[in-house]
């Protein structure tokens, strides 16, 4: 407790009183409560206090929209949780431009509506809820069914404001769509979780929102048929915008999106019912949005392998199955069956702090983990930022 | 020169590929660019094993090692600034897998752009990053400088289309990252060794995906009588709803000079053409084909040509596609810039190009990525008139100077290379550039792969001179950028 006193008079004197509190479960990560929370009102104050934090050997978690579960081992260490939230707004948004520059804690629900209002959107996949944070979707490398048509995260943030784990504050990529100038760090950055840099301001690109989209779904008879027409359609050009591939008993259900012109949708719409051939048609939701089973993982396959790993699924799992990307994300009631999904090559996106703590999250470490390591050393030399909470515990 | 540094790569890779007579080095000192400079040794591995052996050679004898594709960058990336090895990659040219079902491909590095998409064209797919010169260049020489093309407008650049790559560290490990499956876990090191220009690690295969081909395309060319009308249709139809997959810029003197070679039936004294084509549906394309042509008259254009069939829309494209083969007949040399400028931004950054080139008296042809703000300012000028060279520089740095007080950036596409490496202080703080160098240092490169590129230096690299020309030849007629 001297010690948590000792730190928050630091922290006062660098962020203001304010915009600092004493650490709480509200800003616990994975069942670990940190000792302060600040809120810093700028981006110079939020560097001072990583610096701050790089001297005193202490650790910081940044926080966005505190959506908790999510990807991520348990912390090593927490001594400060760093709220972004303050680091909000629209820096420069210029529709002709295509491009929209916005603080780190702006929701996505915020700059929806902004884009919106322009007749524009950002590709983050509209499954993503409007309380994340546009740092804490970076973070994640948040992304969903429609990357097979919006892509993900890293094809569409083209600039990063950051501040490393030595407190430096430093900029990757541009805000021009089309730049090829040194490294882009933005790749390093996006996906990284908060264990490289704490994002302030973002760049992304944005496109035209689709003048119409719909939603249509199929039963079909097996895995195979249900994939087969997603991929069918997109091989046509059909205005595919995402497909998920779900089961209820022994019924398969594919749920397409489509996105694109009044003619286009209309026409896709008809080419995927006769694709589905007597497959039913379905209306209505699937009832099938899994969330009370506590663990999610995800696992990544060749899309063309995909039925035959859906097949050997239990009857009674619950899953959502991007068919085009060869990815399943599976919610799971207890640990059970955990280790024989993660030989599979699985990862935990979701755990209780009690499952996460038995496990690396990310399952086997990556041939390139030595690169990764020597990065990180170099980003935040002291083990600042997120400790432990990265693959091989980085 | 060390004799056992010759002696180590040969036993490394084979006596036959490894060059080392000054007449075998003399083809390796340039690209297209206007500096050279001679390599030691100049090794053509076949395998990965092998690329590994010539780096692990390498760095016991303490010499820089500079990858080489086909030679057509331009920015000088090439080079070998310091001398060393160059490392050809022209005999890895092989298409490892093709695998359809998953619309992707696995390729060597030295595998030429435009055959993925010939090898996938029988399964209804392409490999989308078009550079103008994929007739050439190659991936490996992509992948290093994250190439672009017309179609990135719609597509995005190479990064959006690489998987997974296989790399070659500075200390000679294979490494690789990424992979044919999505979301492979740790920091997105493929994202980030794309663009690198070969100063991080030698890209020995790369994972691509491969796209379907759209059911439809409309190409439409829209003449306009000033260069000002053109440029602010450009936003216009970004700002009608309209993401074309490509949206490019010639202006008059380049309509000037393909018209004889082309017949493209251009307007003598027309001031600018639009060249936009969109993709999809038939249903959509015919509707956005409309909103183009409709915001393309409203924005004054005095002439709309519509391609629908594959050979229409050729000829549309010919002109485009023949610029800077007719533009070379126009001067003995030229450098073709690469600026970046926010959409809005063109207009002024244009008029501002030609004022700048006026007032040195050195003529420009623009024809460039309009869409994309990306700029290509053609100087023409004769590198044999002494000081041609160094004053076309001038204007070259006084208009990259243009596109990044106007927000934008000193390169799209082409790299920065030797070329641009002082320029980078010009958009990078210090603290930026320190962090780069420490991602630089993290894979052991410092000053070993592909020393003297990207980082500002007070260091020269080689000498000026104009290999253009023969980069152009060697593309052939139907070069264009
Ligand atoms: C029920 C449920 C479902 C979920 N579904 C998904 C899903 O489908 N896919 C998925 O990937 N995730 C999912 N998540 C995880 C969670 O939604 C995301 O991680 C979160 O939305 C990211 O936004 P946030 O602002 O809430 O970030 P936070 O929860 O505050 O933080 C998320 C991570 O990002 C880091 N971070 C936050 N802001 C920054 C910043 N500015 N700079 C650097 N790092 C930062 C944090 O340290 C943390 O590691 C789910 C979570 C729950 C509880
Ligand atoms: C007429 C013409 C038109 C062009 N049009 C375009 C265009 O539209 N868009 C565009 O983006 N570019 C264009 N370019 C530039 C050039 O073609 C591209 O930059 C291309 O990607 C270079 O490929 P290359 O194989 O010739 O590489 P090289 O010139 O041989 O090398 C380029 C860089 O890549 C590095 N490199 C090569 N192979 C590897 C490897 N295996 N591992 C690591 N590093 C490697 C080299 O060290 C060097 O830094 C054009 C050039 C010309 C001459």
């Amino acid at each position: 407790m001297v010690r948590q006193a000792a730190l928050l008079t630091d922290l006062r004197s660098i962020a203001g009183a304010e915009n600092l509190r004493p650490g709480s479960d509200e800003f616990a990560v994975d069942g670990v409560t940190p000792q302060a929370i600040v809120r810093p009102a700028t981006v110079k104050a939020a560097a001072a206090v990583i610096g701050h934090a790089n001297e005193t050997r202490l650790a910081v978690i940044p926080i966005g929209g505190k959506q908790r579960g999510g990807p991520g081992n348990v912390p090593e260490r927490y001594d400060i949780a760093l709220d972004v939230t303050a680091l909000s707004g629209v820096v420069e948004y210029e529709p002709d431009d295509l491009t929209i520059t916005c603080g780190a804690g702006m929701t996505l629900a915020e700059l929806r509506k902004t884009t919106a209002a322009a007749g524009q959107m950002v590709g983050f996949d509209p499954e993503i809820a409007d309380e994340a944070t546009v740092g804490g979707a970076l973070a994640a490398d948040l992304w969903g069914p429609s990357r097979v048509s919006l892509g993900g995260p890293r094809d569409f943030t083209i600039g990063l404001r950051v501040i490393t784990g030595d407190g430096l504050i430093t900029r990757a990529g541009g805000r021009v769509v089309k730049n090829v100038a040194g490294y882009d760090l933005c790749k390093l950055y996006v996906g990284s979780l908060g264990t490289l840099a704490v994002v302030t301001e973002a760049t992304f690109k944005v496109q035209p929102l689709p003048k119409a989209t719909r939603q249509i779904a199929f039963t079909a008879g097996s895995a195979a048929a249900a994939c087969g027409i997603a991929s069918d359609s997109l091989m046509r050009g059909l205005s595919l915008r995402s497909a998920v591939v779900t089961r209820a008993e022994e019924r398969w259900r594919l749920d397409i999106a489509l996105a694109g012109s009044e003619a286009a949708v209309e026409r896709s719409a008809r080419e995927l019912a006769s694709l589905a051939g007597d497959g039913e048609q379905e209306t209505g939701d699937s009832g099938e949005r899994p969330n009370e089973r506590p663990i999610g993982v995800r696992i990544a396959a060749l899309p063309s392998k995909l039925p035959a790993l859906l097949e050997e699924l239990p009857v009674g799992a619950s899953f959502l199955a991007y068919p085009t990307l060869g990815v399943v994300r599976l919610r799971l009631r207890d640990e059970g069956e955990l280790p024989s999904l993660m030989a599979m090559g699985a990862i935990v996106e979701d755990a209780p702090p009690e499952v996460k703590r038995g496990i690396d999250v990310f399952g086997p470490e990556p041939p390139a983990l030595p690169l990764m390591r020597s990065i990180k050393a170099q980003l935040d030399p002291n083990s600042v930022l997120s400790p432990g909470r990265f693959v091989g515990r980085i | 020169m060390a004799a056992s540094l010759i002696k180590d790569l040969q036993s490394a890779i084979g006596v036959k590929y490894v060059l080392h007579t000054p007449e075998d080095l003399l083809v390796y000192e340039y690209d297209a660019t206007i500096e050279r400079g001679l390599p030691e040794a100049v090794v053509l591995p076949e395998t990965t094993a092998e690329v590994a052996a010539a780096i692990r050679v390498a760095k016991r004898h303490g010499v820089p090692v500079t990858a080489r594709g086909a030679g057509t960058g331009l920015s000088g990336g090439a080079i070998p600034c310091e001398g060393g090895i160059v490392l050809v990659t022209a005999r890895m040219d092989r298409i490892l897998k093709l695998d359809a079902a998953n619309r992707l491909a696995v390729v060597q590095p030295g595998v030429i752009n435009l055959d993925v998409s010939r090898a996938a064209a029988a399964h209804g797919l392409y490999y989308a990053p078009d550079p103008s010169s994929q007739k050439v260049c190659s991936i490996g020489g992509n992948v290093a400088q994250n190439a672009g093309g017309p179609h990135t407008l719609r597509y995005g650049s190479t990064v959006n289309h690489v998987l997974g790559l296989e790399i070659v560290t500075p200390d000679g490990e294979v490494v690789a990252l990424g992979g044919e499956t999505l979301g492979a876990p740790g920091y997105d090191l493929t994202g980030l060794v794309v663009g690198s220009e070969g100063t991080l690690a030698i890209v020995t295969a790369v994972i691509v995906r491969l796209l379907p081909r759209a059911p439809a395309t409309i190409t439409l060319l829209a003449v306009f009588d000033e260069v000002r009308e053109a440029s602010e249709a450009v936003s216009a139809i970004i700002a009608a709803g309209v993401l074309p997959a490509a949206l490019e810029m010639i202006d008059k003197k380049t309509m000037r000079a393909v018209e004889p070679f082309v017949n493209a039936g251009y307007p003598p004294d027309a001031g600018a053409a639009l060249l936009i084509e969109v993709e999809g549906l038939e249903e959509e394309t015919s509707e956005e084909a409309e909103a183009v042509r409709s915001t393309c008259e409203v924005s004054g254009a005095r002439e709309i040509r519509i391609g629908m069939s594959p050979e229409e829309r050729e000829k549309l494209w010919a002109g485009r596609k023949g610029a800077l083969g007719a533009l070379g007949r126009l001067a003995p040399s030229y450098y073709i810039l690469d600026g970046v400028v926010p959409r809005t931004r063109l207009p002024d950054v244009l008029s501002g190009v030609y004022e700048a080139c006026e007032r040195y008296g050195i003529p420009v042809a623009n024809v460039f990525h309009a869409g994309d703000g990306n700029l290509h300012p053609n100087l023409m000028f004769d590198d044999r008139v002494p000081g041609a060279s160094e004053r076309v520089l001038e204007l070259g740095e006084e208009i990259m100077r243009l596109c990044v007080d106007a927000g934008g950036t000193i390169t799209g596409e082409h790299g920065v290379g030797s070329e641009k490496r002082n320029y980078m202080s010009w958009i990078f703080s210090d603290d930026d550039l320190a962090v780069m160098a420490r991602v630089k240092s993290a894979f052991g490169a410092d000053e070993r792969f592909n020393p003297g590129k990207i980082f500002p230096t007070s260091k020269g690299c080689g000498e000026v001179s104009s290999r253009m020309k023969s980069a152009i030849a060697k593309i052939g007629p139907g070069a264009y950028v």
